[in-house]
């Protein structure tokens, strides 16, 4: 019987393409020598972190979903574990893994990141609405 | 022959009568109402789990938000794993 798991991973804000990739490598290394399958891998941007974590107001956010059969999921999330621990330290601040019912959808909603810019309609907006709360105060 | 004794009631008696007789509307759960919003409630979407926490960051009690117990279970367990990935505040004093 499949398995299916997601990883959300919280990484440093200054992490470069090659690391990410470097990252994507790793896991994709562990799932085949376990015999898993890649269902997705996610860079969700750039966000503000509700508090500092490891002194770090930003972070990048990456979110992998993942199948295997159920004899070797234990093994598969020791050593995902222990990659976090031990070889991406510097890399990866949190992760959470998180176990998906079968029947369920693979859409999620996820907040908008730092990165996805809004339009300059937006930005006027934004301008005229602080323009008139300062008059108000004033 | 006894006298009726009538005794005088104070007007902060008379107030919490009144509002005993008073109909207020119950709070209903909106997750009951509309099935469809369950699947909103996952700590992935933290825009959708602001809304059932105070300004400080505390988890809103369900006589204040409505939720029924099953969903106002699922509700904070889900804030809390949110809590853990920094997409949800613990306090609203951290920086």
């Amino acid at each position: 019987m499949l398995c299916k798991y997601e990883i959300l991973i919280l990484t440093i804000s200054a992490i470069t393409k090659d690391e990410q990739e470097q990252l994507k490598k790793y896991f994709l290394k562990i799932l085949k020598d376990e015999n898993g399958n890649l269902i997705s891998f996610d860079r969700w941007g750039k966000y503000r972190l509700a508090y500092k974590v490891q002194q770090n107001e930003y972070g990048i956010y990456f979110l992998m979903r993942f199948s295997v059969a159920q004899e070797n999921c234990f093994k598969i999330i020791n050593k995902f574990k222990e990659s976090f621990a031990i070889n991406f330290s510097t890399l990866v601040m949190k992760y959470l893994i998180q176990k998906l019912d079968s029947f369920d959808s693979l859409d999620y909603k996820r907040p908008n990141s730092l990165e996805e810019v809004s339009s300059e309609e937006d930005i006027d907006k934004i301008i005229k609405e602080t323009e008139i709360d300062i008059i108000k105060n004033a | 022959m006894s006298k009726k004794i009538k005794l005088k009631i104070s007007s902060r008696l008379l107030r919490k009568k009144l509002k005993k007789n008073v109909a207020t509307s119950a709070k209903q759960c909106r997750f009951l109402n509309n099935p469809e919003l369950v699947k909103d409630i996952d700590y992935k979407n933290s825009e959708f789990l602001a809304k059932f926490i105070t300004e400080r960051g505390k988890i809103l009690p369900a006589r204040i938000s409505g939720n029924s117990t099953k969903y106002q279970r699922l509700v904070s367990k889900e804030i809390k794993k949110a809590r853990i990935m920094a997409l949800l505040p613990y306090t609203a004093f951290s920086y």
